[in-house]
């Protein structure tokens, strides 16, 4: 089944390179992803929760050479960000629906690609799997920033390329000396993550594997000092870009720290996680405050994705229950939270061709419903009780504050940073006086697209437990281990 | 007196066929030479594949009072050799239709000797062999360079290519000479069992056949003929250079390595690992400026046999694995990548520079894609067959406890990433108009071969796995 939904996509590209018609392309890049997402809505609803665990395995030889297996499967967590990566392509199909006016059966080529290799990173079950796809991905992902982007899209795109790469360079080497080590030592050489967890390194060579793995990931979250690549992707890449960027992407490093660096060097995560509170910490208040000054919209939007993304990492290693629950429910809907509020960025752009703050105002009394969406998603972004981001946040904090008061206390600051700059923004382009002639309320694809999603994020808001519940039986046994 | 010449079959087969070529050259009118020629070599190594094939014992075989020795790693690299010919044959057809000469005979029969020198050279089992083969190897090649009219870049490089050429071959017959002075025998058996101990002549003997191979192959600190002669030579022999010189000579390099070198001394890892990390940074950081995708591709070479380079620290056995694996690679995108420069060139050299190749993807969305293809694989970037050959160099280098040198062909290639995206930000990027050449049907459909084995063998490498660790075991056992 998972095999299903991650070649899906890649058949569903094919179609689209080999269609005819430019404006059918469309309809069936919305066909593929919707249908993935109905695919993996039924896979969430037959995981069966009691059991835990590794289900819906796939898997076959593929290099029986090196052992290196094609090996697929869901626990609770790719769970989550399955959901999340199929709900945030279906998205993008309509977000781009208009803005891309050209080269259409390319980009819905490159984006359906880019949801199998998304697809790819969360399910596969063995490292060098994982790699492909990590890696596969930034071909689609920057050819979609250099090609529909902005005025410096080149200059993004091959920053973006670079810099992601150059961090997964360190994964690479490490994968290969774990695997090696692993394969002296119990005389079996395998990439199978499974087996490869259950497996204890000496202290030593956890520290150096660690920060091996650690840069790859932290290049992607992105975690201060390495957050720099993000805001020109961001402000560069065409809507449909940011929203899979903000949505799907930045969620792999995080993914990627509790699916390899936690259980592979549970020793070396205790041991390193003061720093990350610090450098979390700090991309929580520094890019927070950066946000305050900035004037484009895009850019705004971008750094409040770093310090969102801080509160993750902080939750991540708290190591409690309820900051790793809280990081993966705040991974969830960062997804959901930033796709929207790009994709109502863009909506912005298509209509007025500027993202600059100054430029724009009183736009509540053209589109009260965009006005509406957007206020409801500012306070989702804020962390609003009632919303999903609420119960994120809330959680992490109270992680983070379990873990050491100080970062509670900062993380808590953050939040109200947060605010002020959400809504000083949101203040900005809809209220005070009006600085445009005319302005077209949302039509009903971009009403549809947003308010399924503003729906989901009230939904999680009152009732978490639904999504929480899959975690509960992957957190116990990842903290058992520790 | 031992011939076995049933082994030599696939060489004699291409060496007469080039004989007849001379032959038949001479009553052709010209205007059928290009389609005639280029039918003829593609029948002749077609079949010379086939040859090969049911040729190759697995239990390696000696012929010619063991002059040559044949086993799979021989017939796996003769079947590259005659793979990338092939392709070269389909992209000399196209070529030699927008590029004139005078020459057309010549240009396909001394490709055919070029190709004979170099499955020779694999087969070589002896050292008066290995030089004979690899100057028939080399003088055709020079030749092949400078037969165009007005091709006055060709000819330079040619000339260049042969001097420099010249003097490394000498080094190598320098070495040679030594080591058969010392041993009084050419034979690699021979040689293997007399000399045991590190004199200082053999040191220089070893020291002068290396550098002359290291020549050959385009490795610092020997590769400054590289970039001129990849550069000047017609797209057609630059692919042949690339590809197959490259093969043979790190193939016969290996023949010659494992029995006869390196029971002398156990530091060639430490020798190879520095040229080779050297290597691989002096080619990525000059290729960064080049706006001439040949020369950008000849700096590429060095790089690419960098790190090849770095892959013989390990234990015989993982190198010669993967090395073989790399060099399958390193092939297939050497020939996809000159292949589609050759479909994009036309008179007077337009085509062959980045700024030429604006906006491609709206000129012609296939040729954009199987760019983005080619260059990625050549960067290594997943899923594509050049990932695969990285892969396997790092575990050789990670087996062998090499860490610092895995990391530092990988930080290179990070930065060779920067000149690999270039032509794709090129061709879909920058605004502009691309003016395509006629496209040649025959030339685009092996362009469009490679490009679709290099995702093929990305997706399935274990079928190149396979047949490299089939050849390797064939090849452990000669030298055991």
């Amino acid at each position: 089944m998972v095999s299903v939904i991650l070649l899906l996509p890649l058949l569903g590209a094919l179609v689209v390179a080999f269609c005819r018609s430019e404006e059918r392309v469309k309809w069936i890049a919305l066909f593929t992803t919707g249908l993935t997402f109905l695919l993996s809505l039924y896979v969430l609803f037959n995981y069966d929760l009691s059991k835990g665990g590794f289900q819906f395995i796939d898997y076959g030889s593929w290099l029986p050479s090196f052992s290196i297996r094609y090996k697929v499967g869901v626990d609770g967590l790719s769970l989550i960000m399955l959901i999340m990566t199929t709900l945030i392509s279906f998205i993008a199909v309509p977000s781009a629906w208009k803005y891309i006016d050209r080269r259409k059966k390319l980009f819905y080529s490159l984006l359906l690609l880019l949801e199998t290799a998304m697809v790819g990173v969360f399910v596969s079950l063995d490292l060098l799997l994982f790699y492909i796809f990590w890696e596969a991905m930034l071909i689609p992902m920057s050819l979609i920033i250099g090609v529909w982007g902005g005025e410096r899209r080149i200059y993004s795109a091959l920053k973006f390329f670079i810099y992601t790469f150059a961090g997964s360079i360190f994964l690479l080497v490490g994968m290969i000396i774990l695997v090696i080590i692993y394969g002296s030592v119990t005389g079996n050489f395998t990439f199978d993550l499974i087996q490869l967890s259950q497996f204890k390194l000496p202290l030593e060579l956890q520290k150096w594997l660690f920060w091996a793995f650690f840069i790859a990931f932290a290049v992607k979250v992105p975690i201060f000092p390495f957050h720099t690549w993000l805001p020109d992707a961001h402000v560069e890449a065409p809507t449909p870009g940011s929203v899979i960027l903000a949505g799907v992407l930045l969620k792999m490093g995080t993914y990627g720290f509790l699916r390899f660096s936690l259980p592979f060097f549970p020793d070396a995560y205790k041991l390193y996680a003061p720093v990350i509170f610090v450098l979390g910490v700090v991309a929580i208040i520094y890019t927070a405050l950066v946000a305050l000054v900035q004037e484009d919209v895009k850019k705004i939007v971008a750094y409040s994705s770093v310090s969102h993304m801080g509160f993750v990492m902080i939750g991540l290693f708290s190591l409690n229950v309820q900051g790793i629950e809280g990081a993966i429910f705040q991974m969830l809907n960062h997804g959901l939270v930033s796709a929207a509020l790009f994709f109502i960025v863009g909506a912005i752009y298509e209509r007025l061709h500027t993202r600059s703050v100054e430029k724009m105002g009183g736009l509540a009394s053209f589109a009260p419903k965009l006005a509406t969406l957007a206020m409801l998603f500012t306070m989702a972004s804020v962390g609003l009780p009632g919303t999903s981001s609420f119960i994120g946040e809330f959680l992490t904090i109270l992680g983070g504050y379990r873990a050491a008061h100080w970062v509670g206390y900062l993380m808590a600051l953050g939040v109200i940073f947060g605010a002020a700059y959400m809504l000083y923004m949101y203040r900005n382009v809809f209220f005070l006086e009006p600085k445009i002639l005319s302005f077209k309320d949302l039509d009903a694809r971009e009403f549809l697209a947003l308010g399924f999603l503003a729906l989901l994020v009230i939904w999680w808001g009152f009732n978490p437990e639904f999504i929480l519940k899959f975690v509960h039986g992957y957190t116990a046994s990842l903290l058992g281990g520790v | 007196m031992e011939l076995n010449l049933k082994l030599l079959f696939p060489e004699f087969f291409v060496l007469v066929s080039a004989i007849v070529g001379i032959l038949i050259d001479l009553f052709l009118p010209k205007r059928v030479k290009n389609g005639f020629f280029a039918t003829f070599s593609v029948f002749v190594l077609f079949v010379s594949v086939f040859l090969v094939i049911f040729s190759s014992p697995f239990v390696p075989e000696t012929a010619f009072n063991s002059f040559v020795k044949k086993d799979l790693l021989t017939g796996l690299s003769q079947v590259l050799i005659l793979f990338s010919s092939l392709i070269a044959v389909f992209v000399s057809y196209g070529f030699l239709k927008k590029f004139d000469t005078d020459y057309i005979g010549e240009f396909y029969y001394t490709f055919l000797f070029a190709v004979f020198g170099a499955m020779l050279m694999v087969s070589a089992n002896e050292l008066a062999t290995l030089f004979v083969s690899l100057e028939v190897m080399s003088i055709s090649v020079y030749v092949l360079s400078a037969l165009f009219k007005k091709d006055y870049r060709g000819k330079e490089a040619a000339l260049k290519y042969f001097i420099m050429g010249s003097v490394g071959a000498a080094v190598i017959v320098y070495g040679f000479a030594l080591l058969y002075g010392i041993s009084g025998s050419t034979n690699y058996g021979d040689l293997a069992s007399s000399i045991s101990t590190l004199s200082f002549p053999v040191l220089l003997a070893l020291a002068l056949v290396v550098s002359g191979f290291l020549f050959k192959l385009g490795a610092v600190p020997f590769h400054g003929w590289t970039p001129d002669v990849y550069h000047g030579a017609p797209t057609p022999v630059t692919l042949f250079m690339g590809a197959v010189v490259k093969i043979a000579a790190f193939v016969a390099l290996l023949k010659l390595f494992y029995p006869v070198f390196l029971p002398l001394t156990q530091n060639w890892g430490e020798v190879f690992a520095v040229i080779g990390v050297v290597s691989a940074f002096v080619g990525v950081l000059m290729a960064l400026r080049q706006e001439n995708v040949k020369r950008m591709l000849a700096y590429s070479a060095i790089s690419h046999t960098g790190v090849v380079l770095t892959a013989l620290v390990s234990v015989p056995a993982v190198a010669v694995f993967s090395v073989l694996f790399y060099l399958f690679a390193y092939a297939f995108m050497t020939v996809a990548a000159f292949g589609f420069i050759s479909l994009l060139t036309e008179k007077g050299f337009k085509g062959e520079n980045l700024s030429d190749w604006r906006n491609l993807y709206g000129s012609s969305p296939f040729l954009a894609l199987s760019l983005v293809v080619i260059f990625m694989s050549l960067a290594g970037i997943p899923p594509l067959f050049g990932f695969w050959a990285k892969f396997y160099v790092l575990v050789a280098l990670v087996k062998a406890g090499k860490v610092g040198i895995a990391v530092a062909i990988l930080v290179a290639s990070a930065i060779s990433l920067y000149f690999y995206l270039r032509p794709v930000v090129y061709a879909f990027m920058k605004e502009g108009e691309a003016v395509l050449p006629p496209i040649e049907p025959f030339e685009f459909g092996a362009v469009a071969v490679t490009v679709f084995f290099l995702i093929l063998f990305g997706i399935f490498p274990e079928l190149i796995s396979q047949a490299s660790l089939f050849a390797l075991s064939s090849f452990l056992r000669g030298i055991i």
